[in-house]
């Protein structure tokens, strides 16, 4: 696990950031996890704006989103990033405790990448997480303009 | 003869009969009249003839008479006898001209009056010559008594022309006689010929006369006949009225159960006009249409009439050279009446409709918030037990590591009843996938995923005869899902278990399925309670499970138009049905 990637996580709950970041420290990839709280910070992130203007260049492998968060929900999250040039080959995940058909159809019409309803047994959510993580930070070959990190 | 001869024909026939008839009475009467005319100009001549045959008769008299006068004169001396000579000549001399006017058309009688004329002027002359002799020697007056030889020859010839003038008109009016007779002859053929004919015709034209008028008579009372039968048929035409109107909108016809009914009859309307028979607002509602089809447009429109609703077409209706307006009514009060009463019901489930949907959406909105909120505590609350067991593991003695075990299943059960209890909110919705669907295979499917559970059990299956039915192929696994991990968890006491799944016999309209076990059963007086949502009949330290299975399959079942039930003794074993409906014929080729 030398060749470690960003992954940007936006998740409201702190305890799903801390079961989330625990799950991906087990097998040391939360290193290279951005923690953002809403759908807004996940977009400033994205384009480099507000509090994330000065950070370095470069597009996550993978964007963790979750569906309900404050002021922009993961649904437009995914619709902006689809629909920008610049930003739509960044892999979208969706993790997120619903069910709901609805919102499953509604993410794969914006054309999400993966959809994961978060196992409600820790063990399993911690495994879910971290095959997540191994197959967009490891596995997958990350479009061009990811950031890329040496050991 | 049949009733249907057309009558048209025969009508011609007497026409014609009768014209002949006419003609040859015309061309009778002509003739009788030309022939008249004949006869009279006949009779014109022959009285022509007779004046001048009597001239020609005092034409001699007076030859004679001057003669005799001047032989008088011989003997006597007497001079009366001279005058009366002289007037005798006279006398001639006027019949002479009386002749030439008579016979001016005659040449060969002018002729001969020429001859005539001179012979009488000469012997005239002679006559007068020989009484002026007399007057001068009156001595030898007896000695020129007698005629002459001259004198005889010239009266001799003067006889002779009369003679030939008189042969003459005998001639002509033997001629003229026959004229007439034979003019007469052929009158009376013509008459005799022409009366004839005539009274053949008349007698011919009366025939057919006779005979059309009886045909008439007769097709007239089969037109009776029939017109009583159509009236009486349109008499019973029901929940309306039949009604004919004629040019001035006056009523020809009226009939129909439906009269009755909005006070009006056959008798207020027949022979009357529209403004009658009824009221100037109803009138003027019905004037534009009624006249339309009188020009040849059919109108058809909706009206109330007298506490009824009707349906009231117009149309035009030609009746031999005359069009005449057909009216048909139709009481569809009672129609109109389920039409409100429907659209009302419309109204009313249309508003359950929305109401329905907004609680629908409601319980959308609801469950929504429960799979999101209510899961996300109960995963931390597993989560952080699990990092607490791992990173406090040797910290805690047993019993505080129980309590946290029982924390972590305590947590983990409220998750399954979480979403057992969404999955069983999100088959009420929706709609189904309905498709052919073969109970064998989803069985076998199910009993496929049971494997895990039955690890070192001993189950007997006998599966077999299952049908195909119509449904949502997923929900149908649901239910066989649950019946055979009913039948599996519920057998786990018996060292030997024994699940049977197949067709039971039912409703022709349905097919029905069963799943028999010798598990522990239950009582029949809870039969009730096993399908209810969270109704559970076992403890759950016994068989597991949050009580929704059987709520699952119901709903699914009901919602296939079909029942579910169970039956069951106290550590007997149970059997549970499923009854859905039989696929269509064609579905089952």
């Amino acid at each position: 696990m030398t060749d470690l990637k960003r992954i940007l996580l936006a998740e409201d709950n702190e305890h799903d950031v801390e079961l989330t970041l625990s799950a991906l420290s087990e097998y040391r990839l939360a290193n290279e996890v951005v923690v953002v709280h809403d759908g807004a910070e996940a977009l400033d992130y994205l384009y480099r704006r507000g509090a994330y203007r000065m950070r370095e260049e470069g597009n996550p492998v993978v964007v963790l989103l979750d569906l309900k968060m404050p002021k922009v929900d993961g649904l437009e999250v995914l619709r902006q990033i689809k629909q920008d040039d610049a930003l739509r080959q960044i892999p979208v995940v969706m993790l997120t405790s619903s069910r709901e058909e609805n919102d499953l159809v509604e993410s794969y019409r914006l054309g999400v990448n993966a959809y994961v309803v978060k196992p409600v047994e820790f063990s399993r959510f911690v495994q879910a997480v971290r095959e997540l993580g191994v197959f967009w930070a490891v596995i997958n070959e990350a479009p061009p303009g990811s950031v890329r990190k040496g050991p | 003869m049949p009733s249907a001869v057309p009558l048209r024909p025969l009508s011609a026939r007497i026409v014609v009969g009768l014209v002949a008839a006419i003609v040859i009475l015309i061309v009778i009467g002509a003739d009788s009249y030309r022939s008249a005319i004949a006869i009279a100009e006949n009779a014109r001549w022959v009285a022509h003839t007779h004046e001048v045959v009597s001239h020609l008769w005092n034409l001699s008299t007076d030859i004679v008479t001057v003669e005799s006068r001047r032989r008088a004169y011989a003997l006597t001396g007497d001079d009366q006898q001279v005058e009366r000579a002289h007037a005798s000549g006279a006398s001639a001399q006027e019949n002479l001209q009386s002749l030439r006017r008579l016979t001016a058309d005659n040449p060969r009688q002018q002729e001969r009056l020429d001859r005539l004329n001179r012979l009488v002027a000469a012997r005239r002359a002679d006559v007068d010559a020989s009484i002026d002799r007399l007057r001068r020697s009156p001595a030898d007056r007896s000695a020129q008594a007698d005629f002459t030889a001259a004198a005889s020859r010239a009266n001799d010839e003067i006889r002779a022309v009369i003679r030939e003038m008189l042969d003459e008109e005998a001639t002509l009016l033997a001629r003229r006689d026959a004229d007439t007779d034979g003019s007469l002859r052929r009158t009376k053929q013509v008459i005799a010929l022409g009366g004839v004919s005539a009274g053949v015709l008349v007698a011919a034209a009366a025939f057919l006369s006779f005979r059309e008028s009886h045909h008439r008579q007769r097709a007239e009372a089969e037109l009776r006949r029939r017109e009583a039968l159509y009236r009486s048929i349109l008499s019973q035409f029901p929940n309306g009225a039949v009604l004919l109107f004629d040019r001035d909108l006056r009523y020809r016809l009226a009939e129909g159960q439906g009269l009755a009914e909005v006070g009006l009859s056959k008798a207020g309307l027949e022979g009357r006009t529209i403004w009658e028979a009824l009221s100037p607002e109803t009138c003027a509602a019905i004037e534009p249409a009624y006249r339309a089809a009188l020009a040849g447009d059919p109108t058809s429109f909706e009206a109330p009439f007298g506490g009824h609703h009707y349906v009231v077409q117009v149309s035009p209706l030609s009746s031999g050279d005359e069009t005449l307006g057909m009216v048909v009514t139709q009481d569809i009060s009672e129609r109109k009446r389920a039409e409100d009463e429907v659209r009302r019901l419309n109204t009313e489930l249309y508003q359950r409709i929305i109401e329905a949907t907004s609680a629908n959406q409601e319980l959308e909105a609801f469950s929504y918030s429960v799979s999101h909120d209510l899961r996300a505590p109960i995963r931390h609350i597993n989560g952080f037990v699990d990092m607490l067991q791992r990173r406090a593991a040797g910290a805690l003695d047993e019993t505080a590591q129980r309590h946290l075990q029982t924390i972590a299943r305590a947590s983990r059960h409220m998750g399954q009843l979480i979403d057992d209890l969404l999955a069983f909110s999100r088959m009420g919705r929706g709609e189904l996938a309905r498709s052919r669907v073969s109970l064998d295979a989803l069985a076998r499917e199910a009993i496929e995923s049971l494997r895990p559970e039955l690890d070192g059990r001993s189950v007997e299956w006998k599966v077999g005869g299952l049908p195909a039915v119509t449904g949502d192929p997923a929900m149908l696994r649901v239910v066989l899902n649950n019946l055979l991990g009913n039948a599996v968890k519920y057998t786990r006491p018996r060292a030997q278990a024994v699940i049977q799944v197949g067709q039971a016999a039912g409703r022709p309209d349905e097919v029905v399925l069963f799943v028999k076990d010798n598990g522990v059963g239950f009582e029949m007086k809870y039969a009730d309670k096993l399908f209810g949502v969270f109704q559970r009949l076992h403890r759950s330290d016994q068989f597991e499970g949050t009580g929704i299975g059987l709520a699952r399959v119901r709903r699914i079942v009901h919602r296939h138009g079909g029942r579910a039930w169970a039956e069951a003794t106290a550590d007997g074993g149970a059997t549970f049905y499923v009854a859905l409906p039989a696929p269509a014929p064609e579905e089952e080729a």
